[in-house]
């Protein structure tokens, strides 16, 4: 078995400081926005007194009317009736006016959570976009998705933590304060009586509660374990059928739904018992009440609306008592997921940067001296081998072409000289300075780069060409469509476009989706051109354009940036052949570097690689005009290079 | 856990499959209920008490405060009033416990009924044919057994009787209300009733609403997603503030959607409580305000109130219970659809029940086979559809195989070479039965394999395919293939053929060890042997191989090529190849190239021959020395 499975897994991140520290980490996000958390402290009064004094509203209501009703001068005497059910409608309508504001006060939170959703989203996602290649090793994307999303916007974590979760709180344990006295000031000896069989009953509903939450994990667990069975068999139906497994999977599937039955059932239970026992939780206190009251009201001592009032009282205690528990599990799940950002946040990284350092003029040359690359030791990185040492020297409008075997370093070379990586030994000259002491966004506004898989977005082509790139220079729209049309062309572009329904605003679908691959590579190279850069990295970009396509990219392209220093990643012999240099790596060294003459004659790695492709060509035979070039021969080599049409 | 959570549609809710008409939709489901009519109708009866019990609950407030404290508090007798008392808690006990009993009662009915249906989904899909899998991937299967039918549950464990319930409220309320003080009950619904059809009208309104910020927030989860993966091209590109941005816009329009469609909740529902209160004015202002000529009592007074106040919450409940009832029923018809799917691959009436044990010759006649597209209306709109060139999901050539003909002896070793979407994957599926051909037929010592069936002729192969794929359970599960009578000695019999029994017994669990995650506790050399072990479990007469061309370090690759040769020793075997060894000792070599069989021998002949296979062979077998 993998070691990995031996070992425990490392302790998750946690931020500094335990709770107080998480606290702390809510405070600092509070505080843009202290004006609204005071307005919405206010509010929570508000929304509990409004809610306290309903019954007393009522009580006033019930008494007034009691009184009128009661005494039969009143009762039979019209204008007074009516007097006094005037002064009892303007109490309804104040109280009506501020229940509908204290409906509002839900909303209020809300306002607050979504601006607290956006300002914890941007604070993580500039970070991510400052970090390095090992940064995006140890974090796979879904993973960084989740943190971006879930852990934000999921109900009950960040953003709804730092405000309802914390408000609701409050506000709970301010009715309840207010109810509390409310009721005791009303009639503190009914009161008390009333409250007395509440404790044992809240104490069932947490214990219910917490059945419940275990009850509901076992229910999460059953309908994964179902997902899993059925997922594999599915995706496995092939084996499924060839094994004539099909009655012993069914058995096991039943297997599987019967105990999923009981879970869920048990989940059933235990919340209908939940929800009969808060609805009822009150029950006990009010038959206190109306029996006790009710006596009491016979005897004169209490009148009928202090009766109802005590009634409403009773219940509207439960819901707060059941609900403030809650906070110490939402703030549980909160702080997970504070954890898990500030984890990604405080990775540390070694992209420094991009605006200091000294200025990049016109790019003349590079050179690359005794360079040298390799991924940390111990981390278990890439299985892609090691660069260098490696040195050579590109010059304005040269065309270098790197070739050599899969893991050979090719990619790792180009993601050197984009800056992206930094060397581990040896450096890389521009124009004779340092790379690593330049200015990153000078040099990189001067360069192209067209990466191994085309890395497109779900919008137009138009957007995925131009990438924003709408304020370099003063280029107005019209000159910025010539731009881009330009650029489409010479990447071959243009054809494909008459076949898509609207050309060069067709959407393109999820990561690129919805056009062919040698289509999403064309789209890469236009946007590597589209800024006119004076070094072109290119890696891969032609493996599915047929040999008149590329032709007529490299002329193209000649005309386009003439002066321009191309290095391109190949395997094709014709573009290969057009190189005025032509590095052969393997395994990370640099075997030889000449012109293709030269190597021809005198390389053995050389050789072989360019029988290789002669042949590859000649068993594929030519493709008809248009057709995309399949890679004939599923290879071990070109399955790791992610070229296998499977 | 409430149908709220049901809200969002996923994408498999877009598939366009046949609308059943109401009627019929009605007819299965009361087929499905009919068998627990009992029980439903225990259900039934709880759900009238509890409502009944409900709607007392007032009445008997009202009896209290209008005579019982009256009368006691003249004849200063209690236990008038003590068992008007008792009677309250009574009713409230019994409404309690029969919203209790009912839900329970309701919910065992719906798990079972959906378990049943689950169960059924499933079987029914693997009597289907190898092209219902083509044409629906794995994911959208999954929705219909799981995510289609949990909707079911839910309908039937808590919305249907809710539904039933929230009329009953409401109807019983009103019925009170109206024979308490017909024209002030009136008055009532002359008020609520613009309401209730401003709530439909509302809700309605929303969905659309809701669709919107859905939508919006979906943008926000595509562009984080790819820009997450983006971000070293970015960093090139110098593109990271401008991302930052693009952040920003989608983020700040969600979140506007989001306001807006919270605001307008809020802002609704508030004002629809607070309708309430404007309720209990018209009462008192009619009650007492001599409006009408009545005389009011305190009593009637508080009836009046409870009950509006119990008006309200219904029809919320009703409203949105109708839309979950919608996407039920939408539900409800893609599970039936799919359980009256009609397979295409039932074996003859008169099928041969076993291959004979000595069988010598498996011969492939002129077959030809064609793959079919998929059915219109199968694939979802949208983001999928790709506008460039692909049949039916086959890439390659339409016709997989052309009048293919040659012969396989018992004891032979065929080797299958050739370039991708050649025919030599196509051939297996044949060979297995997966598809039938087009033309042409394959027979056994001549008599045509149709005639066998399917289950026979499976009997006698050991499958072994480049994914390996493993089921959740243990070792040993996988090893049999959900087989449990065969015993652990077959297994250990296997594992030894292949000199494999050493790598088990390492494993502290032995054949009890669990495969998590399809088979990722596994080496890629673990995974291989429980592959080839699989397969011979059985002692089959016939091997099929798909040679997996990932690459491994070379010692797992020596290790694999000892297994795979005693794999295949003294058995007949078809390997689709990709490994040197495997075609310098393969007794024969057949060669595809665009679905034809174009050259026939062994190694060293065809490698004479000069021709497509010499030339195949130098690229792959020694450029693998190289690399």
């Amino acid at each position: 078995m993998n070691a990995e499975t031996a070992t425990a897994a490392p302790p998750p991140f946690q931020l500094a400081g335990g709770v107080p520290g998480k606290i702390r980490w809510i405070l600092e996000r509070w505080k843009p926005h202290r004006g609204y958390l005071v307005f919405l402290l206010f509010f929570t009064l508000v929304s509990s007194g409004v809610a306290i004094a309903y019954p007393l509203v009522f009580r006033e209501v019930f008494d007034r009317l009691g009184r009128a009703l009661g005494d039969p001068n009143v009762a039979s005497d019209t204008a007074r009736r009516m007097e006094a059910l005037q002064q009892v409608l303007w109490l309804l309508v104040w109280i009506a006016v501020a229940r509908f504001v204290a409906g509002l006060y839900p909303g209020a939170r809300s306002f607050l959570n979504l601006k607290f959703d956006l300002d914890v989203r941007k604070m993580v996602f500039v970070k991510i976009l400052e970090k390095d290649h090992a940064f995006f090793h140890r974090f796979r994307t879904g993973d960084l998705v989740t943190r971006l999303l879930d852990d934000i916007n999921e109900y009950p974590k960040i953003a709804w933590f730092c405000c309802s979760g914390i408000f609701r709180a409050l506000d709970s344990a301010s009715k309840l304060f207010f109810c509390a006295a409310a009721m005791l000031f009303l009639d503190w000896r009914l009161s008390l009586l009333a409250i007395a069989p509440l404790p044992i009953v809240l104490w069932l509903i947490y214990r219910v509660r917490a059945k419940l939450t275990e009850a509901y994990e076992a229910q999460q667990k059953a309908i994964s374990e179902t997902n899993d069975h059925l997922e594999a068999a599915f995706s496995g139906a092939r084996i499924v059928k060839a094994f004539r497994a099909e009655e012993g999977q069914s058995a096991a599937l039943s297997k599987i739904l019967a105990r999923r039955k009981q879970a869920q059932f048990r989940v059933a239970r235990l919340w209908a018992t939940f929800q009969v026992l808060e609805s009822s939780a009150s029950r006990v206190g009010q038959l206190v009440v109306l029996s006790v009251g009710g006596w009491l009201v016979v005897e004169g001592q209490l009148t009928l609306g202090t009766l109802y009032a005590l009634y409403v009282y009773l219940d509207m205690l439960v819901q707060p008592l059941v609900d403030l528990p809650n906070l110490l599990v939402t703030s549980r799940q909160a702080f997970v997921s504070i954890d898990r950002e500030e984890e990604v946040m405080q990775f540390s990284t070694t992209t420094r940067s991009t605006a200091d350092g000294a200025p990049v003029g016109p790019l003349s040359q590079i050179t690359l001296e005794d360079l040298s690359f390799s991924y940390d030791a111990g981390s278990k990185e890439d299985s892609r081998v090691a660069l260098g040492p490696l040195s050579a020297t590109f010059r304005r409008g040269d065309h270098v072409a790197i070739v050599g075997a899969v893991a050979a370093g090719k990619s790792t070379l180009l993601r050197l000289l984009t800056g992206e990586l930094a060397p581990t030994e040896g450096r890389i000259l521009v124009d004779g300075q340092p790379l690593d002491s330049a200015r990153l966004d000078d040099y990189r506004a001067r360069i192209g780069y067209a990466p191994q898989e085309s890395l497109l977005f779900s919008e137009s082509i138009r957007e995925n060409v131009i990438l924003g790139r709408v304020g370099d220079g003063a280029v107005d729209s019209a000159g910025l469509d010539a731009k881009l049309r330009t650029s489409l062309s010479v990447a071959q572009m243009e054809g494909e476009l008459e076949h898509l329904s609207r050309g060069v605003d067709t959407l393109l679908g999820q990561k690129g989706s919805r056009v062919s691959g040698g289509q999403r590579q064309r789209i890469s190279i236009a946007r590597a051109l589209f800024a006119r850069p004076e070094m072109l990295l290119l890696d891969d970009v032609t493996a599915s354009l047929d040999a008149e396509n590329e032709d007529r990219l490299w002329r193209g392209l000649r005309e386009l940036l003439p002066d321009a220093i191309v290095v391109s990643v190949s395997h094709r012999i014709a573009t290969i052949r057009r190189a005025d240099r032509i590095l052969v790596l393997d395994s990370g060294r640099l075997v030889d570097a000449g012109t293709h003459d030269e190597l021809a004659t005198r390389c053995d790695v050389y050789r072989r690689f360019l029988q290789r492709e002669e042949e590859r060509a000649r068993l594929v035979g030519a493709p008809e005009r248009g057709e995309e070039v399949v890679v004939g021969l599923e290879l071990a080599s070109d399955v790791a290079d992610g070229r296998t049409t499977r | 856990m409430s149908f709220w959570d049901y809200d969002d549609p996923g994408p498999e809710d877009e598939t366009t499959v046949r609308r059943l008409p109401i009627r019929e939709m009605l007819q299965r489901i009361g087929a499905r209920l009919w068998p627990r009519r009992r029980r439903l109708a225990v259900g039934i009866a709880l759900l009238l008490g509890a409502v009944a019990a409900e709607l007392a609950a007032p009445l008997v407030l009202r009896y209290v405060i209008d005579r019982g404290i009256p009368a006691a508090s003249e004849t200063r007798r209690f236990d008038g009033l003590l068992l008007a008392g008792l009677l309250y808690l009574l009713v409230v006990a019994v409404s309690s416990g029969a919203t209790y009993l009912q839900s329970l009662v309701a919910t065992r009915m719906g798990l079972d009924l959906v378990a049943q249906i689950k169960q059924q989904a499933f079987d029914h899909i693997f009597t289907l044919g190898a092209d219902y899998f083509d044409h629906n991937p794995p994911g959208r299967l999954l929705a219909r057994v799981e995510s289609d039918s949990e909707r079911l549950q839910v309908l039937f464990s808590e919305v249907a009787l809710a539904l039933l319930r929230s009329l009953l409220l409401l109807g019983g309320t009103l019925l009170v209300l109206l024979l308490a003080e017909p024209r002030i009950a009136l008055a009532v619904v002359a008020l609520t009733l613009p309401f209730f059809a401003s709530a439909i009208l509302f809700l309605r309104y929303m969905r659309g609403v809701y669709a919107r910020t859905r939508k919006a927030f979906a943008r926000l989860s595509t562009f984080v997603t790819e820009y997450v993966q983006a971000v070293p091209l970015l960093q090139v590109y110098r593109r990271t503030p401008w991302a930052m941005e693009g952040l920003r816009t989608r983020n700040v329009l969600t979140n506007r959607l989001e306001w807006r469609s919270e605001s307008l909740d809020y802002t609704f529902w508030s004002a629809f409580m607070t309708v309430e209160i404007l309720a209990i004015m018209l009462i008192l202002y009619l009650g007492l305000g001599d409006k009408l000529g009545l005389v009011m009592t305190l009593g009637t007074l508080v009836l009046f109130v409870e009950y509006t106040r119990r008006l309200f919450y219904p029809i919320v409940m009703f409203a949105e219970q109708l839309h979950f009832m919608q996407k039920a029923f939408a539900s409800a018809d893609r599970v039936f659809g799919l359980l009256e799917t009609k397979s295409n691959v039932a074996d003859p009436v008169d099928a041969i029940a076993r291959i004979p044990e000595d069988w010598k010759e498996i011969a492939f006649e002129n077959v030809t086979f064609e793959y079919e597209p998929a059915p219109a209306g199968s694939v979802p709109e949208g983001e999928d559809a790709v506008e460039s060139l692909e049949h039916g999901g086959h890439r390659g050539p339409k016709r997989a195989l052309e009048h293919v003909s040659f012969r396989l002896r018992r004891g032979e070793r065929i080797a299958l070479v050739g370039p991708s979407g050649g025919g030599k994957t196509t051939l297996t599926n044949l060979l297995l039965r997966f598809y039938e051909p087009t033309e042409g037929r394959i027979t056994i010592d001549g008599v045509d394999l149709k005639r066998y069936a399917q289950k026979a002729w499976r009997e006698e192969i050991g499958l072994v395919l480049q994914d390996i794929h493993l089921f959740p359970g243990t070792v040993g599960e996988n090893l049999r293939v959900f087989h449990d009578e065969i015993p652990d000695e077959d297994l250990t019999r296997a594992l030894t053929a292949l000199g494999a029994v050493d790598v088990v017994a390492r494993w502290p669990k032995g054949l009890a060890t669990p495969v998590t995650e399809g088979g990722k506790n596994f080496s890629m050399g673990e995974r291989q042997v429980l592959s080839f072990a699989r397969a011979l479990v059985r002692d089959p007469s016939l091997l099929v191989l798909d040679e997996a061309t990932s690459s491994v370090d070379p010692v797992t690759e020596r290790a694999i090529q000892v297994s795979l040769e005693r794999l295949m020793a003294g058995r007949t075997s078809v390997v689709v190849a990709h490994r040197l060894s495997t075609v310098t000792t393969a007794d024969r070599i057949l060669v595809f190239q665009r679905g034809r069989l174009v050259e026939e021998g062994t190694h060293a002949e065809l490698l004479a021959r000069e021709g497509v296979y010499s030339a195949l062979f130098d690229l792959q077998f020694r450029m693998g020395e190289v690399a």
